[in-house]
């Protein structure tokens, strides 16, 4: 213990909280510095009006009205639980129901079928428009190209089939051109002769007012 | 131990102390009820796990009411300056000293304490408890207590010798 009121066991000794040794420790510090013995009675008088003052505080109830609010409110906490953890339920059990009903496995549709063959027809093409790698054999290599020829003849009588349709295509239409253009030239000469035939109608003459 | 008694028995046991705290934190008996009121809603929303354990509940229950007080006090301060800033019943806030009650007065004087001294104060020698009881809701060693207790005690001894008031 310090011989100095900045000491914190003083307070405690003004509040008796010191162990015997302590307490006669201080005791005999007191005697000695008179000054810091009437410190140390200053902080006696303070720490009993202190007490006497915070002392007086009786103790409060609480209002019956938030007593019941604070009631119903751990109530109702309880009870949100429950639609809380029966909506997760659901919505898990939907959930799961879901996952369950969807197709396994599901065909594809005839257009999307389509596509994919087309793909596959590509990539053959492909696979076969490749040239064969050197390092394969001569076998293999000739093969690889007479099925390239076969295919650059198929393609050319391919293109020469769909030029033989156009040529006959535009022969037809010509032929049809012309046909349209006699047709046109009989109506006209008909239409004039209906004309020169039938006598234009006169006009009624005025009676004049007598 | 561990198991907590029923809200009904805790709000019993704890609610006339912690009012009493309160009212002298905030200065106002209804504040106070706010206050506690709103410590044990808070305590009954907590989840079964964050709920504290039967051994801990009174410094729970402390800190609580401490925090809820220093937040209500805090609020009203910004209220407080927002009135006087636009100049509304500023007297009403500001009593003159020489009118005010002894008790007023003393209690005046603990609020000018610093937070801590004030709470450490009130703990001890309002509420009794012990200086481990104390640790316990303010979370500062027994050591740190009995230093912040007898600067209190000293800064109003202080005083009261230089108003005349104790001695």
């Amino acid at each position: 213990m310090k011989n100095d009121i900045q000491d914190p066991l003083w307070t405690a000794y003004a509040l008796g909280e010191l162990s015997p040794s302590e307490q006669v420790e201080a005791e005999r510090l007191l005697v000695e510095n008179s000054d810091l013995a009437s410190e140390v009675i200053a902080l006696k008088q303070t720490l009993a009006f202190l007490k006497d003052e915070l002392g007086k505080a009786s103790d409060k109830n609480f209002e019956p009205l938030r007593r019941e609010a604070i009631l119903q409110e751990k109530s109702h906490v309880k009870y949100i639980w429950v639609p809380t953890a029966a909506a997760a339920l659901l919505a898990v059990g939907f959930g799961i129901s879901h996952l369950v009903s969807l197709p396994r496995g599901e065909p594809a549709s005839s257009v999307v079928q389509e596509d994919i063959s087309a793909f596959q027809d590509q990539d053959e093409a492909l696979a076969l428009e490749a040239p064969a790698p050197v390092s394969a054999p001569v076998e293999t290599r000739v093969m690889v190209r007479e099925e390239m020829k076969a295919k650059e003849d198929h393609s050319r009588q391919r293109i020469e089939k769909v030029r033989l349709d156009q040529v006959e295509a535009e022969a037809s239409l010509d032929e049809r051109l012309l046909r349209s253009s006699d047709l046109e030239a009989d109506a006209f000469s008909v239409g004039r002769n209906l004309a020169v035939a039938t006598p234009t109608p006169t006009p009624t003459p005025m009676l004049e007012k007598e | 131990m561990n198991k907590l008694p029923p809200l009904e028995e805790i709000m019993d046991c704890h609610a006339p102390a912690l009012l009493r705290y309160a009212e002298r934190l905030v200065r106002n008996p209804h504040s106070a009820q706010d206050v506690v009121q709103q410590v044990f809603v808070r305590f009954s929303r907590l989840s079964p796990k964050k709920k504290p354990k039967a051994g801990s509940l009174k410094a729970w229950l402390y800190r609580s009411t401490h925090n809820q007080a220093v937040d209500l006090i805090r609020a009203e301060q910004r209220r407080k300056k927002l009135h006087e800033a636009q100049g509304e019943h500023k007297d009403l806030y500001q009593p003159e000293s020489k009118n005010l009650h002894r008790e007023q007065q003393v209690l005046d004087n603990l609020y000018r304490l610093k937070d801590l001294e004030q709470q450490v104060l009130l703990l001890r020698l309002q509420e009794g408890l012990n200086y481990k009881e104390i640790s316990e809701i303010t979370d500062l060693k027994e050591g740190h207590i009995g230093y912040l207790l007898h600067q209190a005690v000293h800064t109003l001894s202080t005083h009261f010798e230089t108003s005349g008031e104790a001695v």
